[in-house]
């Protein structure tokens, strides 16, 4: 039974046409997975579902919602039907949350204003309807303030906010995005239950594909504000091949690691790096937190070291000792040649390059040259980057070619030890590929050694001849990445690699 | 609004800056028409003198143009003592979290806490009245308001991978914070330069008005205003006067401060939502 159906939305911001003619269904207890690169209009559809247009936008089309037709250009007339019968959430939602209101209230208060419980009426049904979301028991919602709890839990509290007003279609634009790949699982694990068991139909929004090939029936390819692809799950090549070809990128084979015998360059000895926090200004109670735990390992001379592991499993931490930006509080690190240069290149590709700088400035940055230096242009070519771009700013670029100014920066100081942090998962599916092939071939022509920190196993798997699993600051698993792929131990390791190895093939996981 | 007629707004702005500036300068070629004159003593005004007399016969419209460089000579200094010492020791605190930067904060406190007028009589008292004691006195109370501010903008930027990268490549603190940091927080300095110099107006008169501003008979519109109230029912716009002068020059400044520091916010001067397609 079809529950929404869109015709031909487009959608024009001043004279450009930036959603084309979109028409899909959703329907009950289905979950629809939308694909597509950054700026392929994908938040753009879920906004005009929902009637949250930028005001200059002109949206035109039909959207027949429980067999109602409504026209689209009305905004107002159909706002509250929309509102009771579309719910959303979010990327961020500490972002959604009003930071002085209760995790509880926020999810009551649409059911005193909208539909007149009283106070306490409410508070029953949301705290029916956070158990619901698999918000835990054990912390008392009405007591809690949003940044009391954790992004998983505000992400449960924010669906609990979207399901107490019994939505027909729930709307998720990147809900997992912020979240690490166990809290993903789990989330993604809640919507489908929801669907199963309620009969909502789901529009989810993501950049993640192998994660929408778990959960979803169908998946929408959106490219420049059109929809060019649309199929069921399992896939077939022959129905949908650019949702194919990308599926296959996100999981190219690793590269056939070179030699094995790499001299040692780099050795830490029980590494640790302690924060004392103090929980408030007058208690005298200090909590010890081992950011980084008796962490000891060596990297040879043009080894590709994986570190992988959770949020907040100290990867970063590590790094920056590693990198000396930061002091360990105990152990050594000891470099064989007395002392090594290292370069980072760090996630968000626009944060690492100074927004007042030309591209060409910041990639001469460690070598003190000008933007113009012949040596600032090869850096550049090596890394891909076209030396024409040098003369822009960063937000002249889009996001993987300031990805590639940041890595030419690092590889033009020819540093002994490359520390790669995150460095793909803020781009897209294609970028991320491009980016990976970038820095398989930097290895093979410049023999650099690097460090690839990620919470990505596939692009571990893809890049690293070595993996180290980190969980709370200790190291849980390490040995050659195909040897850990193969036989993984630790039960961090297994969900991580469960969590990353799906195949699109199979289609929906049966639960 | 858009960003031309926001260009249009902040220009036509420093124009009436310059127009003041340039009246501050003409202040001696004043000096021969606010000479004591007791014959000339409460002249309405007229056309020889557009704002009439005060009660020593001194032209009103000389005295208010001729007040014009002692504002903006004191508001000058203090500016000058405030952002040259302020502005390094925000961005020093800004830079790490240490002890250095904690003194320079509670420092700061220290000062803010510190009642501005008992200070003013303090340096005056020392070092007796004119344009130098009251900038200096000013300014003192202008140095944490900079430090404030600059250390405000700049430590959010102290954590972004930028700054990293250039620690990587082997700047100093000192350098960071010349390259990267002071470039991007310049604007927000600027704004606050503008917003101290009406402040600075504003606290020359109120010094000025109490005795503790620059000497007779350089004219000052503070002293304006305590010599016309005795006189407030007799000649009213003896006060009125130099209290517009003194609202609207205050004006002026502020009000360009905040379109500097609207201008500091790339948001604000594109005047688009950022919305994500």
């Amino acid at each position: 039974m079809t529950t929404l159906e869109l015709k031909s939305l487009s959608v024009n911001i001043g004279s450009r046409r930036v959603l084309d003619n979109l028409s899909f269904t959703i329907s009950k207890g289905e979950i629809v997975g939308l694909v597509g690169a950054s700026g392929s209009g994908k938040s753009m559809t879920a906004r005009a579902l929902c009637g949250l247009l930028p005001n200059h936008a002109k949206p035109s089309g039909t959207l027949i919602l429980n067999g109602e037709t409504n026209a689209l250009d009305d905004i107002k007339a159909f706002a509250d039907k929309r509102g009771r019968d579309i719910g959303l959430i979010f990327q961020d939602p500490a972002g959604a949350f009003n930071p002085l209101m209760s995790i509880g209230d926020h999810v009551a208060e649409a059911l005193v204003r909208r539909d007149g419980f009283t106070w306490p009426h409410a508070r029953e049904k949301a705290r029916a309807t956070l158990d619901r979301a698999g918000f835990p028991k054990s912390i008392p919602a009405f007591d809690r303030y949003p940044h009391e709890v954790s992004g998983g839990q505000r992400q449960r509290a924010m669906i609990a906010a979207a399901l107490v007003q019994a939505p027909k279609i729930l709307i998720a634009d990147e809900p997992t995005t912020a979240l690490d790949v166990t809290t993903e699982n789990a989330i993604l694990k809640l919507l489908k239950q929801c669907a199963s068991e309620d009969g909502l139909g789901i529009l989810l929004i993501s950049h993640d594909l192998p994660a929408l090939a778990r959960i979803a029936d169908r998946l929408l390819l959106m490219k420049d504000g059109r929809l060019i692809e649309s199929s069921q799950l399992p896939l077939t090549e022959a129905d949908a091949p650019e949702l194919a070809r990308l599926f296959e990128l996100s999981h190219k084979a690793p590269a056939p690691s070179p030699s094995h015998e790499h001299p040692t360059l780099l050795q830490t000895k029980a590494v640790s790096k302690r924060h004392n926090n103090r929980s408030g200004f007058l208690s005298g109670s200090r909590a010890t937190i081992h950011a980084v735990k008796n962490v000891s390992l060596s990297i040879g001379e043009g080894e590709i070291i994986a570190l992988v592991g959770e949020s907040g499993s100290g990867k970063s931490s590590l790094a920056r000792i590693l990198a000396g930006l930061d002091r360990a509080s105990h152990g050594d690190v000891m470099w064989a040649s007395g002392k090594g240069r290292v370069q980072m290149v760090f996630q968000d590709p626009a944060g690492s390059l100074n927004p007042r700088w030309t591209i060409g400035r910041s990639i001469g940055e460690p070598l003190s040259l000008p933007a113009d230096h012949p040596q600032v242009k090869e850096a550049a070519r090596d890394a891909g980057l076209d030396p024409a771009l040098l003369t822009r700013c960063p937000h002249q670029i889009s996001g993987g070619q300031a990805q590639r100014a940041a890595i030419a920066r690092a590889i033009s100081a020819r540093p002994d030890l490359l520390i790669l942090d995150e460095p793909v998962s803020a781009l897209d599916f294609e970028i991320r590929d491009q980016i990976l092939s970038l820095l398989e071939r930097l290895r093979a022509m410049h023999g650099i050694a690097m460090m690839f920190i990620t919470h990505d196993v596939s692009a571990a798997r893809r890049l690293s001849d070595r993996m180290i699993v980190l969980d709370k600051g200790e190291i849980v698993e390490s040995g050659l990445t195909a040897d850990v792929f193969s036989a993984p131990h630790h039960a961090v390791t297994k969900a991580l690699l469960a969590a990353a190895s799906p195949s699109i093939k199979e289609g929906r996981e049966r639960s | 609004m858009s960003s031309a007629l926001h260009k249009k707004i902040v220009s036509g702005g420093f124009l009436l800056i310059i127009v003041y500036a340039v009246l501050a300068a003409a202040m001696p070629l004043m000096e021969s028409f606010y000479q004591i004159r007791i014959d000339l003593r409460l002249m309405p005004i007229s056309n020889a003198h557009w704002l009439g007399t005060d009660q020593f016969g001194r032209d009103t419209l000389a005295m208010v143009i001729g007040g014009c460089f002692a504002s903006l000579s004191v508001a000058a200094m203090a500016v000058i003592i405030g952002a040259g010492i302020g502005i390094p020791l925000g961005l020093m605190a800004s830079s790490q979290e240490n002890f250095a930067s904690r003194s320079i904060l509670s420092l700061n406190d220290f000062i803010f806490a510190f009642p501005a007028l008992v200070t003013a009589i303090l340096i005056h008292n020392i070092f007796g009245s004119g344009i130098v004691t009251a900038g200096l006195a000013i300014g003192l109370f202008n140095i944490p308001v900079f430090a404030r501010t600059l250390y405000g903008a700049a430590r959010p930027l102290w954590t972004k991978d930028f700054i990293k990268a250039a620690r990587l490549a082997g700047k100093s603190n000192i350098a960071i914070a010349a390259v990267h940091i002071l470039p991007l927080v310049s604007s927000v300095a600027f704004a606050q330069i503008s917003m101290q110099m009406g402040l600075g107006i504003l606290a020359e008169a109120g010094l000025s008005y109490v005795g503790l501003g620059v000497v007779p008979p350089m004219p000052s519109w503070g002293r304006m205003l305590n010599e016309a109230q005795t006189l407030i029912v007799i000649a009213p716009r003896l006060a009125i006067i130099p209290g517009l002068a003194i609202a609207a020059s205050v004006f002026l400044f502020t009000w360009m401060g905040d379109k500097l520091s609207d201008y500091a916010d790339p948001k604000r001067r594109e005047g688009h939502d950022h919305d994500h397609a």
